[in-house]
């Protein structure tokens, strides 16, 4: 198998800019191949794409966020948050409203492809919102495979399964009278593709894909034909194929966003290593078949990660520092060099985060000192800044170290924190560099800028962090009581971690913040948190704060018509994530990895001091979501009134304890104290206290981690780290 | 419900472990006890539950489950697989009766041989204040830490920060 090299985050040298002549081609010049003719440049229109650029745009995700890649340095930024459909607005899509099948037609400058919402072929504008096309499509609902072809003008796609499954032709010739008409032209049996993606020669007009299995293969539309022309040794969904000008064919690897290029042209069928995408359960995208693989020269830079409103982005005059050299001055051991930031609450860190420089080693309390650690790799100025109005901007009042000297190592740094802050979360800066002077934004010739997320007090208090200030513990489901499952314990894994904050007279407050890493489930399920103890008219809603990342809030995740507080993380999991192409589930089986897609952080306040027990992950539980199947056993769906907890901890008031009727293996027996554990005493659900790499989908706990049994017969007294990486069956676990 | 292989380890010996009677339960019996919509002792009637069918017999292919070894373990009802414990740590700093200070407790340290620590502060698991230069908090540590690593830090600048190790017995 064609592996990636052992890539360090990268540090990049500087790579010089070519001639601006290149970046205004509007036209793709391209050399004639072959009998085909070269595609026309099209009439611009306003809402076409505007330039044949060399990106390769990736689709990711059930709402389909879209970056560019830079094929050369395997750079990537957010192109689109998310494609607008210019018929339905954001709500009314489903888990289901991903783009596919999607190419370039370099005869009208637009992107076409397939919407799994709408069923149909859309067209994509410069806004990378789409419009459905009126096709009569026979009844076809999905199509994951597809390109438009330059020479013919039509947008082919291919699908294997159904009724006339096969490769179709949709005619984008506006002056044809079979425009927009979708006709079968080779059966899926003459075909018998094993494909994820295929990508269409910008000039020849023929068909090319690499297999799972690692085969390159032509495809001639016209003949209904397939050739297989080598082995790449790149094996795996290959979910994104695009061309570049010169006839190679780049393929992008789902579970690593491994980019190859195979030599379609020159007959080099084995794939090279290009550069690493973002890794995605499924992937598409499109591409100017036409343009140049090298790219315009880009200069790479370290930019923040605190939300634009504090000056991120490049065209926001983002605080940005030149990375350059073998050993860049930095703070930490990482530094990232991009050609643009990931604003909050994007992120970049899914291969280490570079925020790993500074330590705030005391709290954060207005009228006092704090003391912050950084680490520098060598000597520089140190800068920074604290929101401590929190109004979204780092104001030259709140430039709180300014031209600090530091040395390399650990400095130990004594800031004030203003007395009139505004308590609550905000963001903090800080730049090292060699140049001295920096404000919160703007270039540095050299070094880095960190921003982190930080919560300002206004009293003293003790702050508890579980399982630690950055660490994360696991909670793992399975789905199916009250019958025991396979015991893979993957149904639905979410990391978690919390804060308590408390005062004398009790707890003020707490923070929740986690991540979904695994649904290895059919059922819908939803997650939330109760706080035991607590009362929901205890909790200030007006304060309470709430973040995911994929997706504006729109509701207080507070239950509603609750004595008890509870918090809603998400009533359907698979609102957030998406199992990959040929793939049953999120991140639990072989070669299914991605990158995360859901991630959540809650700040609940208090109206007085709590003197609830608040510890550890509180409550965290698993229901059923409201209106969807959870097995035949059941007379109707049992919806949120169903709920799986952590063994011997009591459902909810939601919970309809009826179900604790014996069924299955339940051994619930409410008058004891005793909830969701089996006959034998086993769960339905686990905390493990640490980043936890759950089993493969299908294999059960006692397999992937064998000192777990010892641990779980003992009732605790052997075995007590069973969970760590060290002990468990390597092969057999999911690779964060 | 799909047919799948599920994968198991080697055979193991069983422990044959005594069930003990369900203990006590842990709750204060004069508090409100939340989380239970039904008074203890209460529970629905037959004719009440959402279920087709009250019996493995009657729900027949539906009840079948996968057999796994993990299914088959053995454990006391009340064990709760807990993989994380309490500590108990306490201070009694003079200065900080003088000056006001701020404790640091963390999981991941190293000694450096001269009184001193390197520490890695993502580990941490409290900050809190002292009183009086005194201070007793319970941690809540994950069961592979046997350790942790306090730290002092003094709102005078000028003054180094104290260290104290905790471990368990």
């Amino acid at each position: 198998m064609a592996q990636l090299p052992n890539i360090k985050r990268s540090v990049v040298s500087s790579i010089q800019k070519k001639p601006e002549v290149l970046r205004n081609l509007s036209l793709c010049v391209a050399v004639a191949l072959g009998a085909s003719v070269a595609p026309n440049a099209y009439a611009q229109s306003a809402d076409a794409f505007p330039e044949c650029d060399a990106s390769a745009y990736l689709t990711q995700g059930h709402l389909s966020r879209t970056y560019a890649l830079d094929l050369q340095s395997g750079d990537y930024k957010v192109a689109a948050d998310y494609h607008e459909s210019r018929t339905l607005p954001q709500y009314a899509w489903t888990k289901k409203a991903s783009l596919d099948a999607l190419g370039f037609n370099p005869n009208d400058g637009y992107a076409y492809g397939w919407s799994q919402f709408h069923h149909a072929p859309v067209r994509m504008f410069n806004d990378f919102s789409i419009e459905p096309l009126n096709v009569a499509t026979n009844g076809q609902k999905h199509f994951y495979v597809g390109d438009v072809s330059g020479p013919d003008n039509v947008l082919y796609l291919y699908n294997r399964s159904g009724k006339d499954s096969g490769l179709y032709a949709v005619d984008l010739d506006s002056s044809s009278s079979d425009y927009l008409s979708m006709k079968l032209i080779a059966s899926r049996n003459q075909l018998k593709l094993d494909v994820q993606d295929f990508a269409v020669h910008p000039y020849n007009g023929l068909i090319y894909a690499v297999e799972a299995n690692g085969t390159v293969i032509e495809v001639d539309p016209a003949a209904g034909t397939r050739t297989d022309l080598g082995k790449s040794e790149v094996y795996g969904n290959l979910g994104a194929a695009f061309f570049d000008g010169e006839g190679n064919l780049y393929v992008v690897r789902n579970y690593d966003g491994g980019v190859f290029r195979i030599g379609i042209d020159s007959g080099v069928y084995k794939g090279q290593y290009v550069a690493t995408a973002p890794s995605a359960t499924a992937h598409d995208g499109f591409r100017c078949a036409t343009a140049p693989f090298s790219p315009q020269a880009i200069e790479l830079s370290d930019f923040g990660d605190a939300p634009d409103t504090y000056g991120t982005y490049a065209k926001n005059n983002g605080a940005a520092h030149i990375v350059s050299g073998d050993n860049p001055l930095r703070m930490g051991k990482l530094v990232d060099s991009e050609s643009d930031a990931y604003a909050h609450p994007l992120t970049d860190s899914t291969e280490g985060d570079d925020e790993d420089g500074v330590a705030f080693v005391s709290t954060l309390v207005g009228g006092q000192k704090a003391r912050v650690v950084v680490n520098a790799s060598d000597n520089g100025y140190l800068n920074g800044w604290m929101d401590s109005n929190r109004d979204g901007v780092f104001d030259a009042s709140e430039h709180w170290i300014t031209d600090q000297v530091v040395g390399e190592g650990d400095n130990s740094v004594t800031v004030v924190v203003p007395s009139d802050l505004i308590a609550g979360e905000t963001w903090a800066r800080f730049r090292l560099s060699s140049n001295q002077g920096l404000e919160a934004t703007g270039v540095a010739t050299d070094g880095e800028v960190e921003d982190y997320q930080v919560n300002l007090l206004s009293d003293k208090v003790s702050v508890s962090s579980y399982p630690s200030a950055n660490g994360f513990s696991t909670v793992a489901f399975e789905d199916n009581w009250p019958f025991a499952g396979d015991y893979d314990m993957n149904d639905l894994v979410t990391k978690m971690r919390t804060r308590t904050y408390k005062n004398s007279s009790g707890i003020t407050q707490v923070d929740i913040e986690g991540y979904i890493t695994s649904v290895g489930a059919f059922y819908e399920n939803g997650l939330a948190v109760r706080l035991p103890g607590v009362l929901r008219d205890s909790v200030d809603e007006t304060n309470l704060e709430f973040e995911i990342s994929d997706g504006d809030v729109v509701a207080s995740p507070l239950e509603a018509d609750r004595d008890e507080a509870i918090i809603i993380i998400t009533d359907n999991v698979f609102k957030h994530v998406t199992p990959g192409e040929s793939c049953d589930y999120y991140r639990s089986e072989y070669q299914c990895g991605a990158d995360l897609e859901f991630k959540f952080r809650v700040s609940i306040p208090f109206k007085e001091p709590q003197s609830a027990d608040l510890s550890g992950l509180f409550d965290p539980f698993l229901f059923a979501t409201p209106g969807s199947f959870h097995g035949a056993h059941f007379v109707n769906p049992p919806g949120r009134s169903y709920e799986i907890h952590l063994k011997n901890q009591a459902p909810t008031e939601a919970f309809d304890y009826s179900l604790f009727s014996g069924v299955g293996q339940d051994a619930s027996d409410p008058d004891s104290g005793k909830y969701f554990l089996s006959d034998s005493g086993m769960p339905w659900a686990l905390e493990v206290g640490t980043d936890w790499n759950h089993p493969y989908e299908f294999v059960e706990l006692s397999a992937a981690f064998p000192d777990f049994p010892a641990f779980a017969t003992s009732n605790g007294s052997d075995n007590q780290d069973w969970y760590l990486e060290e002990n468990a069956v390597t092969d057999l676990i999911f690779p964060e | 419900m799909t047919t799948k292989t599920i994968i198991s380890g080697a055979a193991f010996t069983a422990l044959s472990i005594m069930l003990t009677a369900c203990g006590s339960s842990s709750s204060n019996s004069d508090e409100v006890e939340l989380g239970a919509a039904f008074a203890q002792g209460q529970t629905g009637s037959a004719a009440e539950t959402n279920y087709i069918a009250l019996s493995n017999e009657e729900l027949g292919t539906l009840a079948e489950v996968p057999e796994t070894q993990t299914a088959a373990l053995q454990v006391l009802d009340d064990f709760t697989f807990d993989t994380s414990r309490n500590m108990t740590v306490t201070m009694s700093i003079p200065e900080a009766a003088i000056v006001e200070a701020e404790a640091t407790f963390c999981t991941d340290y190293s000694a450096n041989g001269d009184g001193s620590f390197d520490i890695n502060y993502d580990s941490c698991v409290l900050s809190a204040p002292l009183f009086g230069g005194e201070l007793s908090e319970e941690l809540n540590l994950v069961n592979q830490h046997d350790s942790v690593i306090g730290v002092v830090w003094f709102q005078d600048p000028s003054m180094q920060p104290m260290y104290q190790e905790y471990h368990f017995d």
